[in-house]
């Protein structure tokens, strides 16, 4: 039950930054302004003053919704299932989630203020951490699942249960285990 | 182009054609009750699922409009590919496993099927099959028209077919799409989708070995001409901003549970123990057919933007031109075959659900029974379904074209908004309501039609359906924890603890 009320907690604090964000002042190509001679091209609007309105709100939401997946996640598994290691395992999955995320935003704010970034696997370097790191650490959930497969997801004791629990539903049902 | 390259690139996609006309053909033997029809009667394997899902998912709109939109905007809807992982893993851990037992339980073959036997209320399988027709009309228009708008760039090059029309297109097009649908059902569907799957990731890879030749510096040069003219789109939230990538983030990742044509086919597998094999293979088959939707708009923007190429037309003109002009004829030949293939397996899985939605969903929360004689009207609703959704992408095409991009848009949103929240809560969660389900679906239809009635823009970029699934998600926990609990069927309830 704490679940769903840390749940409704972080969705009611998302709400609260997107209703900052709707209220931030809009600057000068806040989504990018059309190319000068290329139809259907955008280029990139004054970012640093975009920043400047937004402040950190959207590194605040990242975050938010890092921890929100980690609580889904343990949120789905069964009770009895909410063993120590899921625990563990959730929440050093979601602080290196949350470390990409922070190289993420400050390598980018650094690039908005004028370093040049260095160029790394064919991207500027916050870009390539954005590739892979995003795919990365929300990929390292889904492996945490196959490692915990027969652990918390679908235990042999839980399976076998289930499928009592068919063969009782059939037989109710006149239609044989 | 050279005229031998363009036949290869024909070859490829006849190829194709013919082989999907096969599997419905083989299919059709297979397919021997509306149970068979909807959902292969929970017997397939893993790798079949796992493709399957991932292909669904990947539909023309990675393959055309991801580097078209690239193209247009930088790096800022990377993050709808990147996010894939979290939309499967979303997927897998909240939602797969009970979507599995409670099919198995209660024979459930669609989306609202599972809605009823959770809720128990016809008001919320009938407002979730609507929910599904309604986007289902849409997204189907959008792939046909898609299809069909390739087809003909590809003939209008050959001295036989140089004037085909766009109607022409679409004709032969949903034709093919309609016989292995309409023969094989979903097994038809999904083996398919198994070929495609493969097709789309050997594309994928080769894609980006192709993209990284066009540049002597690799991609690292087509980065740097854009960090010398354009800095913005060559980080990470490209030129939208990073409200605009963030909400793309939130409503791909968690929308993806919401899709029906995804968590449909996770009630289709034949072992619970099968979804520890899928979501690896699922997870990586999808990013490596998505390399493509990065690497083809990085190096076409910047060609462009170094005034290295002439200015595309239109930005979702990147990929076909960098096929023809950057790539080996039979590379492009494979790639132009998945191209049809991320469309038709997108488009299959959407008749599918839409024909189930016609003949299933909606008479039972009408009248509380399906139609008798469900195999026959499954195949007569395919077929009244793909005519309607052609004529439908035609008439907005030459009449209102705003129609179909709106339903088009529409989809994804609303689909998220609508159902994840009735999804996700209510196999997790035993206080989930079927007021708070109700609730959920008619605010996530009111604030997704209401912004595009009132022609607002939430601003900074941030997506209307991003908005709308935060809502929506807080309206039904609220809803729920004011609702006062009822005890649920045996069935569901023990499934609960599991």
């Amino acid at each position: 039950m704490r679940h769903i009320y840390l749940i409704l907690g972080l969705l009611i604090v998302l709400l609260g930054i997107v209703a900052f964000v709707w209220e931030a002042p809009l600057t000068a190509g806040a989504t990018g302004l059309p190319h000068a001679t290329i139809d259907g091209m955008k280029v990139g609007g004054d970012a640093a003053a975009r920043l400047d309105a937004l402040g950190n709100a959207p590194y605040f939401m990242q975050l938010i919704v890092i921890a929100l997946v980690a609580i889904l996640y343990d949120f789905s598994l069964p009770a009895h299932r909410r063993i120590r290691a899921a625990r563990v395992g959730f929440t050093l999955l979601a602080l290196a989630a949350a470390a990409v995320w922070t190289a993420i935003w400050f390598g980018y704010r650094a690039a908005v203020g004028g370093d040049e970034p260095a160029i790394v696997l064919g991207f500027p370097w916050p870009s390539t951490v954005a590739i892979w790191g995003v795919w990365g650490s929300m990929l390292a959930f889904d492996l945490f699942y196959v490692w915990g497969f027969r652990r918390f997801i679908l235990h042999a004791d839980d399976e076998a249960a289930f499928a009592a629990l068919v063969a009782e539903m059939k037989a109710e049902r006149g239609e044989g285990a | 182009m050279d005229a031998y390259a363009h036949e290869i690139i024909l070859g490829f996609v006849a190829l194709y054609m013919v082989f999907c006309i096969g599997v419905g053909l083989w299919a059709m033997k297979r397919t021997h009750t509306a149970g068979d029809f909807f959902v292969a009667g929970r017997g397939l394997g893993p790798w079949v699922v796992s493709l399957a899902v991932f292909s669904s998912t990947l539909s023309g709109f990675g393959f055309v409009g991801g580097p078209g939109l690239v193209y247009a905007t930088g790096l800022s809807s990377m993050w709808m590919a990147t996010v894939s992982a979290l939309g499967f893993g979303i997927g897998y851990y909240l939602i797969a496993k009970r979507i599995r037992m409670i099919a198995e339980l209660r024979d459930t073959v669609s989306l609202p099927d599972l809605v009823m036997a959770r809720y128990d209320s016809n008001w919320a399988r009938g407002l979730s099959a609507l929910t599904i027709l309604l986007g289902v009309i849409g997204y189907l228009a959008t792939q046909i028209l898609a299809m069909a708008m390739v087809l003909q760039s590809l003939l209008a090059d050959t001295a036989m077919f140089a004037g085909i029309s766009l109607a022409a297109c679409a004709a032969i097009s949903s034709a093919v799409l309609i016989f292995y649908c309409v023969t094989g059902g979903i097994i038809a569907s999904v083996y398919t989708d198994l070929i495609q799957g493969f097709v789309m990731m050997v594309a994928g890879v080769l894609v980006v070995i192709a993209a990284i030749g066009v540049f002597d510096g690799g991609l690292g040069e087509a980065s740097q001409i854009l960090m010398d003219k354009d800095p913005e789109s060559a980080l990470p939230f490209g030129t939208m901003g990073p409200m605009a990538a963030l909400s793309w983030f939130f409503l791909f990742g968690f929308g993806l549970s919401g899709q029906p044509h995804v968590t449909t086919k996770m009630m289709m597998n034949r072992r619970l123990s099968d979804n520890r094999i899928v979501v690896p293979i699922t997870v990586i088959g999808y990013v490596l057919a998505a390399l493509l939707w990065v690497s083809i708009g990085m190096v076409m923007r910047a060609l462009v933007i170094g005034d290295m190429h002439a200015p595309l037309g239109a930005p979702d003109e990147a990929a076909p031109v960098f096929l023809r002009e950057f790539a080996n004829p039979i590379l492009a030949g494979i790639v132009f075959a998945g191209l049809f293939a991320a469309i038709m397996s997108t488009a299959d899985s959407f008749l599918n659900i839409g024909a189930a939605a016609i003949i299933h969903d909606i008479p039972k929360a009408i009248r509380g029974r399906s139609l008798t004689a469900e195999l026959f009207w499954a195949r007569a609703a395919t077929i009244g379904l793909s005519i309607f959704a052609t004529l439908f992408a035609l008439y907005s095409f030459y009449e209102n074209g705003a129609l179909i991009g709106f339903l088009g848009v529409f989809g994804w949103g609303t689909f998220a908004s609508a159902l994840l929240p009735v999804v996700m809560f209510g196999l997790n969660w035993k206080r989930a309501s079927a007021r708070a389900a109700v609730a959920a679906i008619v605010a996530a239809l009111a604030i997704n039609i209401g912004f595009y009635l009132a022609g607002v823009r939430p601003p900074h970029g941030m997506d209307p359906g991003f908005v709308a699934l935060l809502v929506s998600l807080t309206l039904f926990i609220i809803v729920s924890l004011l609702d006062k609990p009822k005890s649920l069927p045996k069935d569901i309830d023990r499934v609960l603890d599991l």
